[in-house]
């Protein structure tokens, strides 16, 4: 503490010194100011006080006279802000840098200062923007003997067209930076080059070629200058491992095995790269459980989980949830999967990874069966604003590319300029805002609760629906299963039947081609007689296949009746009969009003249940144009309408009759039975 | 020389009679005719009543004879194989899959295999000119299987073929444990194994079955 406190003191005391300024580059200031740029990379003081050091060197830096020492100076304040991830300064001074270099018409580094804006807008996320000055930079490089810069220029409006899956463009790209990296003989931006064209093909399915540029990016870790060669182990495990995930994708397995092996085998990863030795782990136990050795992959990929969360790389997390969410999918176990599935998707959802944030919607459909529509819904609704984005962004790019609206994009930038200029007055209006806000939401809070009550009650009805809704399931499936049943009785008629009685009468005609008698003929006449019994056989089973056979209507029937078998027990047996008209379609009516229906069913039959005492049961269900006629009806002890106050369930069947717009009404006497009434229209 | 059929549609077997009578070889034949599956149990387990027959035409589709315990032509093929094991076999069956027709090749050793939708009268003089010379016949299906089976057996074990075949019949990945004496984890690796032979990327069972199929396997 004591030294720190120490060394800001005499960093304060050489700020007063550096404070005079006269009109000369002395070498004596230009190194002052250098010190000043180099006491940023000190572990000994917080952010707030490097800061402070900048902008007095950044003072010192524009009172400098314009020449290119200077400019060397701008840059360099310039990566010193982006290095404190000052970004709103970096971008000051990237503007800074462009206009002191146009001064000096020093077009090399006014790409360079393009380049620097097109990198604060690509962190910013605004994607179009950071193309443009990319384009920019390009354009004068083209004209300038700089190979790396020039590469390097490419290969991110490669990294920009990747993001929106312009694989073929991003290609291109790739390989002319490749060229560049070439020409400039930087082996660490070739290697860059490869690794990332590979990357971009795995992406893009072409494994093959993939393949081709992890190898060359490979050989190319060995041609590094010295300044890179602490890496060598990171990049190695970075290639091997990518080259496993090809391979992996290739189905060549062992080969596979062998590059994670050796990517692990790398000296120091775990401590030096630890991102890269997980994922390696990883991948390793994802071959292993395509390769069908099970046994520890949910162990693992718990663990990697973990490891990954404490890491920071999310990406890495999402990636083993959806992992162990498909895993329990495919053993069939829905109640694990869908947790983690859950997790993924909120967590996905909440960085806009929208391609873990796609999987894991897409597993929650499938294990989630009481939603699956929701989900599917919400999947196809990001799907769509994914491809639309793209669809748009590659727009933009092409716009920017070809410089056809050049001047209406021009204004589109300087208008995210503008934008930023004016973040700080924003922040201002936001603050007061701010109080305002706080005020609204207290009163909506207020308001929120009264609406509670109501959406408490849509909730149970909601409940309802979907216990319905699995009801309906469930004799859905019993139905398929009665369905397949029914194929393979008739696979089987053809095949043993009509099949075996067609060979036969090939067999015995055959005799045919040996010899005809007059006796041979007469028995081979039979045969063909025969011919039309397998006629007859084939129209039966024809007929069979015909049959109308109403299953959708059936399930809402089927649920219904299970209903009444419900309340029947040996103290409570009865004998029941239902009629449902045929030309009545369940699927055609509102879920709201099956619902409904269901409900006043149920309380019916609970009435029927508590009080009744009936051994005969009737429900009646018909059809007459749009108006549906429902009856429950039985034998039992009845009540006297007139005298009884209705009780709770004949209150709660009149409330939801009344919410369906039907007509409801009970007859009952004494020993006379009771009669439920309702009709309603479609 | 004697012949048995066994068919239970007679007149399938009055087609074979009336078809071997042209025979290149000129050879007279007496034809026994069993056209249920109890005649036939009777015939083969009593070798010393009945001649002894130089060729056994069996049909795989024969009905159930529950009081020996009889499922099917098989297991009467397998009741020749022991009661007179001097007779030549030559199956007829309206099995077309492979796995079937090579489990039936393995356990009971004819001397040839008809397929039914695949063979005409020639065919059967074919093979009964070959079977009768002490040579074999077997349909194009059946070569092809045992051809794919043979040159995979490393994969294609009787444990991957059931489980091949239980897949076809419908039978669902978490019943299977009924039929192979195998736990569900170990069944779902042999699924893996067997999709990454296939070179099936990642799939759901239809694709073993689609795969198998084109290969003519089931």
């Amino acid at each position: 503490m004591k030294a720190s406190h120490c060394l800001t003191f005499i960093f304060d005391a050489l700020l007063m010194l550096l404070s005079c300024h006269d009109e000369t580059n002395t070498p004596k200031k230009l190194a002052s100011i250098d010190k000043l740029l180099d006491t940023v990379y000190s572990d000994q003081l917080n952010s707030h006080q490097k800061t402070n050091i900048l902008s007095r060197a950044k003072k010192d830096i524009y009172n400098l006279q314009d020449d290119s020492l200077k400019t060397l100076k701008i840059i360099r304040l310039a990566n010193r802000y982006f290095y404190l991830n000052d970004l709103k300064n970096y971008y000051k001074v990237s503007h800074k840098l462009i206009s002191h270099a146009e001064q000096l018409n020093d077009s090399a580094n006014i790409a360079y200062g393009k380049l620097y804006l097109g990198d604060y807008f690509s962190i910013k996320s605004k994607a179009d923007s950071s193309y443009y000055y990319y384009n920019a930079a390009e354009k004068i490089y083209k004209n300038l003997n700089e190979p790396l810069n020039h590469g390097t220029v490419l290969l991110k409006k490669a990294y920009l067209l990747s993001e929106i899956q312009d694989f073929i463009n991003a290609e291109k790209l790739s390989i002319n930076a490749i060229k560049k990296a070439q020409v400039s003989g930087d082996s660490s931006f070739l290697y860059e080059c490869y690794n990332f064209l590979g990357v971009l093909l795995i992406e893009a399915n072409q494994y093959e070629k993939s393949k081709d540029y992890h190898l060359k990016a490979l050989n190319t870790i060995k041609k590094l200058s010295e300044d890179y060669q602490v890496y060598e182990n990171g990049f190695y495990a970075q290639s091997y491992n990518n080259l496993g995930r090809v391979a992996l994708k290739l189905g060549q397995y062992s080969e596979s095995e062998d590059y994670f092996e050796k990517g692990l085998k790398q000296d120091g990863l775990k401590e030096d790269f630890p991102a890269t030795y997980f994922a390696l782990r990883d991948n390793f136990n994802h071959l292993n459980y395509v390769r069908g050795n099970t046994s520890s992959y949910v162990d693992k990929l718990k663990n990697s989980i973990k490891v990954n969360d404490s890491l920071n790389n999310t990406d890495g997390v999402l990636q083993s949830q959806i992992r162990l969410a498909k895993h329990y999918k495919q053993e069939n176990l829905p109640q694990l999967s869908k947790p983690f599935a859950q997790f993924a998707y909120k967590t996905a959802k909440s960085i806009e990874a929208t391609e873990f944030e796609l999987e894991a919607l897409r597993l929650l459909a499938q294990t989630d069966k009481q939603n699956t529509e929701k989900y599917y819904e919400e999947y196809i609704k990001i799907k769509d604003s994914v491809v639309n984005h793209q669809r748009r962004q590659r727009g933009k790019f092409a716009r920017i590319e070809y410089e056809t609206d050049q001047i209406q994009m021009q204004n589109e930038i300087m208008k995210a300029d503008k934008a930023q200029m004016e973040y700080e007055k924003w922040l201002i209006i936001g603050a007061s805002g701010f109080s305002l806000l706080i005020l609204i939401l207290w009163f909506s809070f207020k308001f929120q609760k009264s609406k509670n009550k109501l959406l408490k009650a849509e909730q149970e009805q909601q409940k309802t629906k979907e216990e319905i809704y699995e009801l309906i399931l469930k004799q859905q499936s019993i139905i398929k299963q009665g369905k397949l049943e029914e194929q393979r009785r008739i696979s089987q008629e053809l095949h043993d039947g009509i099949m075996g009685k067609l060979s036969s009468i090939r067999l015995n005609l055959f005799v045919l081609k040996k010899k005809i008698t007059p006796e041979i003929l007469d028995r081979c006449l039979n045969y063909v007689k025969k011919i039309k019994e397998v006629e007859q056989e084939i129209r039966q089973i024809s007929h069979n296949l015909n049959k109308p056979i109403h299953y959708q209507n059936g399930d809402f029937n089927l649920v219904i009746k299970e209903l009444i078998e419900d309340i029947k027990s040996s103290k409570n047996n009865f004998d029941y009969n239902i009629e449902i008209d045929e030309n009545l379609h369940w699927d055609e009516i509102d879920s709201n009003i099956t619902v409904e229906i269901y409900r006043i069913f149920q309380e019916a039959f609970q009435n029927i249940r508590k009080y009744a005492k009936a051994d005969l049961v009737s429900v009646k269900i018909n059809r007459y144009n749009n108006i549906i006629n429902l009856v429950i009806e039985d034998n039992g002890v009845g009540f006297d309408t007139s005298q009884k106050s209705s009780g709770i369930g004949l209150k709660n069947m009149m409330s939801r009759a009344k919410k369906i717009n039907a007509d409801f009404k009970v007859f009952s006497d004494y020993h006379k039975g009771t009669k439920v009434e309702l009709n309603f229209s479609l | 020389m004697n012949v048995l059929m066994i068919d239970d549609h007679p007149t399938q077997l009055e087609g074979y009679k009336s078809i071997l009578e042209y025979n290149e070889m000129g050879l007279s034949i007496k034809a026994t005719k069993a056209t249920d599956t109890k005649t036939a149990y009777e015939i083969i387990t009593n070798p010393e009543k009945n001649p002894l027959y130089d060729i056994v035409f069996l049909d795989i589709g024969m009905p159930k004879y529950e009081e020996k315990n009889i499922n099917s032509g098989e297991d009467l093929g397998l009741l020749i194989k022991k009661h007179s094991p001097d007779s030549k076999i030559i199956i007829i069956t309206s099995y077309f899959e492979g796995l079937i027709l090579y489990e039936l090749l393995q356990k009971i050793e004819p001397r040839g295999i008809l397929v039914k939708s695949d063979f005409d009268g020639e065919d059967l003089l074919e093979a009964f000119k070959k079977v009768y010379l002490g040579e074999t016949y077997y349909s194009e299906t059946v070569i092809k299987a045992k051809n794919i089976i043979t040159s995979n057996s490393n994969f294609l074990d009787s444990i991957n073929r059931k489980i091949i075949l239980l897949l076809a019949q419908g039978i669902k990945t978490k019943d299977l444990t009924k039929h192979i004496d195998l736990s569900i984890s170990a069944i779902e690796k042999r699924k893996i194994a067997i999709k990454e032979y296939f070179n099936i990327d990642k799939s759901s069972q239809d694709d073993i079955l689609n795969k198998a199929r084109e290969l003519g396997l089931v």
